[in-house]
């Protein structure tokens, strides 16, 4: 059959006119890689056409999911160190500030250093693979690479707000820094675990965009909860100058 | 259509009673598995709140019907998640069974798996989708709606004759990819 894949295609759009409709479903009848093919591209179809319309419903469903999952699982918490530990660990922290403190030439902050992505959490069957190589694309500083696959990942789940965060780091890396200002600011104004974090790099990302005044107020909107709430002090004091 | 789907029809939905009792009735099941595996509560809170979201991606177009009962196949898409999770880490083997905990009849477990299958596959045909050239994805996705060709071909800046060329190559190419992936092997 001539324009085979264009045939299947104007079938399943039904825009062949009656007759080549006809002759379409007889070649079906007697050509079985035809109608196997058929019902590929049919399959095809149908599960984009779902997908992309579901896709819409996910974020609002998993503000529900993780309203629930927060209720469950908060009840059944327990502290996950011993009192001792817990006592321990600021004292350790603070001894080890005052450590950082007296070494001289410890001054300047490098505040676009980014993180490592965590490579043991990617998870979810479709996307695992991906998540796996993004990740490891981000952790060898290859932000371009990781930029188009984090890309893919957030076009294909919406809701993730822990690919949006990477990704908004990787435009950073990449010195891409208004793509980054514009996928970090969602998360740094929610309520994911991230936005925090996000608050930071969005402030760092707005500072080398020439944007001071928004810089200073994201960063000091990082609370003590984030592990960059002493930078983004240091980087609101600089800002503030 | 087993009395269960009332689960699905609460993901439909987004039911906030509903999805509260789908915690309080599985979310402590599947956090013991999970933390009889090398993984702990908040590991738990994650894999469950990817598999509900799977499900309702799964079954939101209402035309899916479940066949085994919720937890059958929530367990299921729950156990196949976190195993993915523990290939990914290295030097974690799975030394206990998945399925502690649990006990299903031969057949609820074989409809579950035909679920978990169908859900793993729209899945994988979405990564395939996603990992195309920028032009051929756009074409797909913006055909894919209930809009018609001629409009979508006026709105891209296309003329009718080339958007449908360009599309029916692109899903060729598609097609082609997806019998590749693994979940699909068999097809080709």
């Amino acid at each position: 059959m001539d324009n085979y894949f264009e045939h299947i295609q104007d079938y399943l759009d039904g825009s062949l006119a009656p007759a080549d409709t006809r002759r379409f479903e007889e070649a079906l009848t007697n050509d079985a890689d035809l109608r196997r093919e058929t019902a590929h591209q049919r399959m095809l179809r149908e599960t984009i056409a779902k997908q992309l319309e579901t896709s819409q419903g996910v974020p609002a469903l998993a503000e529900t999911l993780q309203a629930a999952s927060r209720a469950h699982f908060a009840k059944a918490r327990k502290p996950k160190y011993p009192s001792v530990v817990r006592w321990l660990i600021p004292l350790a922290a603070a001894a080890c500030l005052l450590l950082v403190l007296t070494i001289p030439g410890l001054w300047t902050v490098n505040f676009e250093r980014l993180p490592d992505m965590p490579v043991s959490v990617t998870r979810g069957v479709g996307s695992d693979d991906l998540a796996l190589q993004a990740a490891e694309a981000f952790n060898a500083k290859d932000y371009n690479r990781s930029v188009q696959l984090l890309e893919a990942l957030v076009a294909h789940d919406t809701a993730n707000m822990r690919n949006r965060y990477y990704l908004g780091l990787s435009y950073l890396g990449a010195e891409r820094h208004q793509q980054s200002a514009d996928v970090l600011r969602p998360v740094a104004d929610g309520k994911a675990v991230y936005a925090d974090d996000a608050r930071y790099f969005l402030a760092v990302a707005l500072w080398r965009l020439g944007d001071a005044g928004e810089a200073l107020r994201y960063a000091t909107q990082v609370t003590p909860r984030s592990s960059y709430h002493q930078k983004a002090q240091k980087l609101a004091d600089r800002l503030a100058q | 259509m087993h009395p269960d789907q009332r689960f699905i029809n609460y993901l439909q939905h987004n039911d906030s009673r509903g999805i509260a009792e789908i915690y309080r009735l599985y979310a402590d099941k599947i956090a013991r598995m999970i933390r009889h595996n090398h993984g702990d509560e908040a590991d738990a809170a994650d894999i469950l709140q990817e598999a509900l979201i799977d499900i309702y991606r799964l079954s939101a177009d209402g035309k899916f019907v479940l066949t085994c009962p919720f937890e059958a196949f929530l367990v299921t898409v729950c156990k196949r998640k976190w195993l993915n999770v523990l290939k990914k880490k290295s030097g974690s083997p799975v030394t206990k069974s998945l399925d502690d905990g649990f006990t299903f009849e031969r057949s609820e477990e074989t409809e579950a798996s035909g679920h978990a299958d169908q859900l793993e596959r729209e899945m994988a045909v979405m990564q395939v989708l996603e990992m195309m050239g920028d032009k051929c994805r756009g074409i797909i996705k913006a055909c894919m709606g209930k809009e018609h060709q001629e409009k979508v071909a006026e709105r891209l800046g296309l003329t009718y004759a080339y958007l449908r060329k360009k599309k029916s190559e692109c899903m060729a190419q598609l097609g082609k990819l997806v019998k590749t992936h693994p979940l699909f092997n068999g097809e080709q």
